[in-house]
């Protein structure tokens, strides 16, 4: 596992000058960025390193790697449980360095209260990005690339659109005043042990995926 | 070493359908035309598509059962598969010795020096020929029992393929290794090749020692009266031509020593591949 790993950040590196890029743009718009209340640099980060984790099944797939990949002494299994942990690792990674750099930027401007709030603020999007690649990942290894993004994508826009009619129902502040009332620890603990659960669901699914799959 | 038997895999308008073995200390070549099965039989082998009946066995192992450790003694060059093109010599390196216990980094450099490979070129900008340079190097540098080589010798220059399969040879000298190779330039495979095995239309329809093919078989070309008078016994395939038949047999000595004034020649591989697969049964 330790060797596809290594592939994966070889991949990764080899994109550095771009991530560079996207990294410098992220902290002008974090320092032009006031509103504290909006964490846009830890759900983009993390969102686009999840987003990596996609890149490395295409960049698999590609010219028919996968053929050759699969020859090598690993099994399918191991194939699944190193993207799984690549994207944990990437993920929980990215998220940690923009929390970090959030914070360090403007640490005098946050009293304790503002801290947490944005800890748990990031730690939703974290969640979310999580419960994106759960869906994504077995999507890309059904269908492909294209289709695989296509369909990931086309799902975020439904959960999106499904969120604003609910929010739109139910009115976003009161919804908010409700997530208050109940306590910080429970909402964090439930949707941890939810995000294990849909990433077990997607680890097994994928598996069954790779598994059928022909080459 | 490798054990097919009786595999059957059925495709939409494609059935594969054979039983192989590659003993130990031989190099085994599976030839026939495109779209044959050559490659869909080394997916096979590799258990990379599911068979629907037969058995696949590797090292006395069926395919599934084998251990990483085991799978790392399989050194593997596919005809359009290699790592993603956008890594670079100096990256798989560290790939290749976390997967293979047995990798020898050193020799592998050695190697890329003496074939002009540039360690920090992305494959996608490599050449066809250096493409199929690096997949040997891949396959023969962490000491496997066993190469599968499913076209390796592809976009090579005459010299450039003297040099690997001089480099394969030199892999079999420790002993107790073994090669399956596909290949469609049959100069390669007769002087290197201990037997091989031709497949069409997902069938195998010959398997023999090459020394013996290209020792004993030999084509008679025959006016039809001829063909009407000749003694068929050692005779497999007819092919009509203008002048009359053109006939393969698996001993050209006996005509040669039993019927005069008969045109018969040597033959090599191209042609035993045309005869077995155009040729008519007889």
């Amino acid at each position: 596992m330790k060797g596809l790993l290594i592939k994966d950040w070889k991949l990764l590196k080899n994109q550095m000058r771009f991530m560079l890029i996207l990294f410098t743009i992220l902290i002008v718009i974090s320092f032009l960025d006031n509103t504290n209340h909006i964490s846009f640099m830890t759900s983009y980060l993390s969102f686009l390193f999840s987003n990596f984790v996609l890149s490395t099944l295409s960049y698999d797939s590609y010219d028919n790697g996968m053929l050759f990949l699969l020859s090598l002494p690993i099994s399918r299994k191991i194939y699944v449980q190193e993207k799984y942990l690549f994207s944990l690792l990437l993920t929980f990674g990215s998220w940690l360095i923009s929390l970090l750099l959030r914070l360090l930027i403007f640490p005098l401007q946050f009293s304790w209260m503002e801290i947490s709030e944005i800890c748990f603020e990031s730690l939703i999007y974290l969640i979310f990005v999580l419960l994106f690649l759960a869906y994504s990942i077995p999507l890309h290894l059904k269908f492909g690339n294209e289709k695989g993004r296509m369909l990931s994508f086309g799902f975020l826009g439904l959960l999106a659109f499904g969120i604003f009619t609910i929010v739109r129902i139910d009115n976003w502040q009161s919804l908010f005043y409700m997530v208050n009332r109940i306590s910080l620890k429970f909402v964090i603990i439930i949707t941890t042990f939810l995000c294990i659960i849909f990433l077990g669901i997607s680890y097994l699914l994928s598996l069954w995926i790779i598994e059928k799959k022909e080459y | 070493m490798i054990r097919l038997h009786n595999i059957k895999k059925q495709y939409s308008q494609f059935q594969l359908q054979c039983s192989l073995e590659v003993p130990q200390n031989r190099i085994t070549a599976l030839i026939g035309p495109n779209g044959a099965g050559k490659s869909t039989t080394f997916k096979t082998i590799l258990g990379l598509t599911h068979v629907d009946s037969g058995e696949i066995e590797l090292f006395g192992k069926p395919i599934l059962t084998l251990t990483t450790q085991e799978r790392a003694m399989l050194g593997i060059a596919l005809s359009n598969s290699c790592f993603c093109g956008y890594l670079q010599i100096r990256d798989i390196i560290p790939i290749l010795s976390h997967l293979y216990p047995k990798f020898q980094k050193e020799y592998f450099l050695q190697q890329c020096k003496h074939f002009d490979l540039p360690l920090t070129k992305k494959i996608n900008d490599f050449s066809t020929g250096m493409k199929a340079k690096l997949k040997i190097l891949i396959a023969i540098s962490h000491q496997a029992k066993l190469l599968i080589l499913d076209e390796p010798t592809t976009g090579l220059d005459v010299l450039a393929r003297e040099e690997l399969l001089d480099i394969l040879r030199e892999y079999m000298i420790p002993g107790n290794r073994s090669i399956l190779i596909s290949s469609h330039i049959s100069s390669d495979l007769e002087g290197f090749c201990d037997d091989l095995y031709l497949i069409n239309k997902g069938k195998i329809l010959l398997h023999e020692e090459t020394n013996i093919l290209l020792d004993n078989y030999g084509i008679l070309k025959v006016t039809k009266e001829q063909y009407q008078k000749i003694n068929p016994i050692y005779l497999t395939r007819k092919k009509k031509e203008p002048y009359g038949y053109r006939l393969l047999t698996t001993q050209k000595q006996f005509y040669q020593d039993n019927v005069q004034e008969l045109i018969i020649e040597k033959c090599n591989i191209d042609e035993i591949i045309l005869m077995m697969t155009k040729g008519e049964l007889l």
